[in-house]
């Protein structure tokens, strides 16, 4: 059952389909802000390994090359281990995640999110947050969801203007405006 | 709610006023979501939850006693967890006849969690 609602966030669409890819995922959700592309897929095991005292959840941040339009070629052909900002950006989804899943759930569980297309603007690690709970949350994995986060920054060195992207551009004008202490 | 952070170049209020602004942000993502889950989202799974075996948890209780108390008021972290692990061990001792083979059911009724090696595979 294809689903697709959008919103406008911070000035930008931000949308949330699924049923188009992953289907054979318990859920998957592909989310869009701006010109980037985020698939959150989420898989759970239907019944637990033996003797499984802890939740086996892997939760995984994935950037290929790909969603910036190229392939890797010459001496690297290959795309190595995952970055630090694929490390980061896991735990992150994972921190947020984990103590959601009801108490007792032992079930080996697999959160995958895979940059499709990355527009230089908007960073995607608080659309893979959001897109990981959209997947969680539609599938039939019990979660205590939803989770959403947001980048905040402080525009023109006043807290009442305090605005909100999902965009890095954002963030860099703030680090640019905030104010350089002093010397002395 | 508690919140713990730090921060070097803004005060503990815009901090605050930052936070609250980001749950306000958050709400049409949040109301999105729900909205997405009721027209597309699968009925969730039931899974049964592993009951502890209550006569289990009541001996352990027993042989324990007040022991854990001692043993947990024990000074540095290392000596600390040395004389719990030194309890739990006990117990284990004491239990072994009438609940034979289930040492780490055992251990883990002591509520006092012991290191194993990691097998989740977390970044």
């Amino acid at each position: 059952m294809y689903e697709k609602l959008e919103i406008d966030f911070a000035g930008r669409k931000l949308s949330l389909e699924t049923g188009r890819l992953a289907k054979q995922a318990h859920g998957s959700v592909l989310a869009t802000y701006g010109d980037t592309v985020v698939l959150a897929t989420a898989v759970s095991q239907y019944e637990a390994r033996p003797n499984m005292d802890f939740l086996p959840l892997t939760v995984d941040y994935v950037e290929k090359t790909f969603a910036a339009g190229k392939i890797p070629g010459g001496f690297f052909k290959r795309e190595g281990r995952a970055s630090e900002k694929e490390v980061l950006t896991s735990r992150l989804i994972d921190r947020a995640m984990r103590p959601l899943f009801p108490k007792g759930y032992d079930r080996e569980t697999q959160i995958i999110t895979t940059v499709l297309s990355a527009d230089r603007d908007n960073d995607s690690d608080m659309l893979s947050l959001i897109a990981a709970s959209a997947a969680l949350l539609v599938s039939d994995i019990p979660h205590k969801g939803p989770v959403a986060s947001v980048r905040m920054g402080r525009v023109e060195g006043k807290s009442s203007s305090i605005r909100l992207r999902l965009n890095s551009k954002a963030a860099m004008y703030l680090s640019s405006s905030r104010p350089v202490p002093s010397r002395s | 709610m508690m919140l713990e952070g730090g921060a070097q170049i803004v005060d503990e209020e815009v901090i605050l006023e930052a936070l609250f602004a980001a749950h306000e942000a958050m709400q049409p993502i949040f109301a999105m979501q729900e909205e997405l889950q009721r027209r597309a989202g699968k009925p969730k799974r039931e899974f049964a939850v592993k009951e502890r075996d209550a006569a289990l948890l009541k001996a352990v209780e027993k042989s324990i006693g007040d022991s854990i108390e001692k043993a947990l008021a024990t000074k540095g972290k290392k000596e600390r967890s040395a004389a719990v692990y030194a309890v739990s061990d006990k117990v284990v001792a004491e239990l072994a006849e009438k609940f034979p083979d289930r040492a780490k059911e055992i251990v883990d009724a002591c509520d006092y969690p012991r290191p194993h090696p990691r097998t989740d595979g977390d970044p």
